[in-house]
């Protein structure tokens, strides 16, 4: 047990003695050297119960900082726990707990180590007190959550791995690079609110710019989101699962706690609310149609954030709850839907409600909460923040959020559970999930609807006290009103053809700049350059073949310069070179 | 192909529960009842308004069916110019490709 200081007193670290992410790590490094079959029932049974313990252990945390550390005479502290961070590390146990299950039939040790270690990772980062300490729990959430992807064993995943940590390294480097300024310009480390400034460009202005950089990168800024899209729908069934949880929400408790009431994020968050939702309404893989639902849906926490209201704060880091198990019961039977069929094209699915009705109503759960159906969890998160947006005045934010929940329904809601289960029946005959996939999809389900129907349980986690009820007549009735006339939509649409089909296809999105765009400007280069190279080869090798041969003219045997010279010839040519020299000196 | 699948081979006689005529009948007459249902209650229910806007009468309905349809219209539209074939970026890189089909 260490002794570790809380606000002047000496206390011992409740319980395991342990910061919470320790564990995680611990039985990380243990399943490197579990073997053979005992060693996998062990590692299966390993990444069950360490969400469990440390859950428990968690329970015991009271607010303050633990663990002061010092860094080339930095103060540091290594815990730091208070509402915001609590109810983010509640969330990241249950995400590992919920993703666990889900993996249970997954006897790879290199997912199950990342998915531990990434746990671990995203609930250090959580718990940061400093800058230093957030950078490396931000680094380690790169570094482990990569192989989640790679786990898939593709050349495209493997290529869009790469892409995935050069985004995360650069987000990190920017972290690093702002931490280490603000430590110079104020001489402490702890992380606290910073403002942005527009007018002036001091270093410490510099060094708020590149934090917030590093966040947005990590939150899916618009430009800047497409690592989501592109790395997502790579992973591996299970691996997603854990990805969509982990990091952009650490990024959203990171802009929470330091960015709370900048206005450049209301405008940020709107766009990244209503772009996705084109894209993915024609986008035909329906796990990347997922993927920019959850910039979506970032989209409406980021607004909250941006407004900085007590109730918007609460209700952003509450939708950042919701979120991670609506999102989670999506991905999850997506997930289900792609192990069994081996790919989730909207193209080449439908019907698959026959073979797998479990499922079919477990996404369908999700899809509620999703498009925040009355009664289902995401009702009574996204409407704290959209109420925040009218009551601040933005009455073009409240219309765009009210467009943005119109269009979540739409994509996520409808379009996710028809193409995959309903539509054109593909004939497909497939088993139903595994038996831990249902259990997990279950949990989130149950949890979705619990939260829906009892939302003053969310309520007394969040950071913020909080006197709101979202079950009033206006509400319910409003709520309904858009959702089923969006599906009244959707209907006719489908029913006068109008209605997009799926097709196997991209869509061009801002990684074509850096995918298509830059490479193409580099071939360019390198070609010019190469032609460049060309040229001086040849005429340099000209001018040296023209030297040789003059050279070889004039003196080979018998040349005017191999030739003896007369009396005369010399001393005429001394004469000359006197002249010359003469006259030189004299001018 | 994964093996735990199945491509039907005979279509079965009975297309399945969501796949008779008669239930997608029964569905959609249910499903425009309760538009027809929300729509009409917004004339006897008094809501509590926050903006000038939400005066007009099914401001909700009206604007959940418009902004939909307008998304998808538009989405249709941006297809036109961005969308490539599913290779697009792979197309310089046939090993990709190949690699990954020969795993399949």
């Amino acid at each position: 047990m260490s002794e570790l200081t809380v606000m002047g007193n000496e206390i011992s670290l409740i319980n395991t003695g342990l910061p919470p992410f320790a564990l995680f790590f611990i039985a990380a490094l243990l399943l490197l050297f579990l073997r053979g079959r005992m060693g996998n029932t062990i590692a299966s049974l390993l990444t069950l119960v360490i969400p469990v313990v440390s859950f428990i252990d968690l329970l015991h945390w009271s607010h303050g900082s633990y663990g002061a550390y010092q860094l080339f005479n930095i103060d540091l502290t290594l815990v730091y726990v208070d509402k915001l961070s609590l109810l983010f590390g509640y969330l990241f146990h249950l995400a590992a707990l919920i993703g666990g299950i889900y993996a249970l039939h997954i006897k790879d040790r290199v997912q199950q180590i990342s998915a531990l270690s990434y746990a671990g990772s995203a609930i250090g980062a959580v718990f940061a007190g400093d800058w230093l300490t957030l950078f490396i729990f931000w680094e380690l959430l790169a570094l482990t959550s990569v192989f989640l992807i790679l786990a898939r064993r593709t050349e495209a995943s493997y290529r869009s791995s790469m892409r995935y940590l050069i985004f995360q390294i650069l987000s990190g480097v920017l972290l690093f690079s702002g931490a280490l300024l603000i430590i110079q310009q104020t001489g402490s480390a702890d992380i606290v609110a910073l403002s942005l400034s527009t007018t002036s460009l001091s270093l410490s202005d510099l060094a708020v710019w590149l934090i917030f950089l590093a966040y947005g990168i990590k939150c899916g800024f618009p430009f800047l989101h497409n690592w989501i899209t592109d790395a997502y729908p790579q992973a591996t069934p299970t691996g997603t699962i854990f990805l969509i949880a982990l990091t952009t929400k650490v990024a959203v408790y990171a802009l929470a706690r330091s960015f709370a009431g900048t206005d450049i994020l209301i405008t940020i968050g709107l766009i990244m609310a209503c772009f996705p939702i084109f894209f993915a309404v024609i986008e035909n893989d329906l796990r990347r149609v997922l993927a920019y639902s959850m910039i979506n849906q970032i989209g409406f926490m980021v607004c909250g954030i941006g407004l900085g209201t007590e109730m918007a704060i609460n209700g952003a880091v509450a939708h950042a709850f919701n979120d991670v198990i609506f999102k989670g019961l999506l991905m999850m039977s997506m997930g289900a839907v792609l192990f069994r069929v081996g790919h989730v094209d909207g193209s080449h699915l439908g019907g698959l409600y026959k073979s797998m009705p479990k499922t079919t109503v477990l996404c369908i759960v999700g899809a509620a909460s999703i498009s925040a159906f009355p009664l289902f969890s995401g009702f009574v998160s996204k409407s704290i923040i959209m109420l925040e947006m009218i009551k601040a005045g933005h009455t073009i934010g409240w219309l765009l959020l009210l467009f943005a929940a119109a269009g979540v329904f739409h994509h996520a809601g409808i379009k996710i559970p028809f193409f995959a289960f309903f539509a054109h029946d593909s004939g497909l005959k497939v088993k139903e999930a595994p038996v831990n996939m249902l259990v997990a999809m279950t949990i989130a389900a149950v949890l979705c609807i619990f939260i829906g129907s009892y939302p003053q349980f969310l309520y007394s986690l969040l950071p913020f006290a909080i006197d709101y009820s979202p079950y009033d007549v206006t509400h319910v009735l409003t709520q309904l009103q858009i959702l089923f006339f969006s599906a009244l939509a959707f209907a006719w649409l489908n029913l006068k053809g109008l209605y997009p089909p799926e097709l196997r296809s991209i869509n061009l999105d801002a990684e074509w700049f850096y995918r298509r765009l830059f490479p193409w400007c580099w071939q360019w280069f390198t070609k010019g350059a190469s032609n460049v190279n060309y040229c001086l080869q040849l005429g340099a090798g000209k001018i040296v073949r023209n030297t040789v041969r003059l050279t070889e003219r004039y003196v080979q045997p018998g040349a005017p310069l191999s030739r003896g010279w007369g009396i005369n010839t010399t001393l005429l040519a001394l004469l000359s070179a006197m002249i010359v020299i003469l006259l030189f000196n004299y001018i | 192909m994964n093996p735990d699948i199945e491509q039907a081979a005979n279509v079965n006689d009975d297309p399945g529960f969501f796949y008779r005529p008669g239930t997608i009948k029964w569905i959609l007459r249910g499903f425009y009842s309760i538009c027809l249902f929300l729509f009409v209650l917004d004339f006897f229910v008094h809501r509590h308004i926050e903006t000038s806007i939400e005066k007009l009468p099914a401001f909700y309905a009206i604007y959940g069916f418009v902004a939909c349809v307008l998304l998808v219209l538009i989405a249709s539209q941006m297809r036109k110019w961005l969308m490539r074939g599913e290779h697009y970026y792979e197309a310089d890189n046939k090993q990709v490709i190949q690699k990954d089909n020969n795993k399949q």
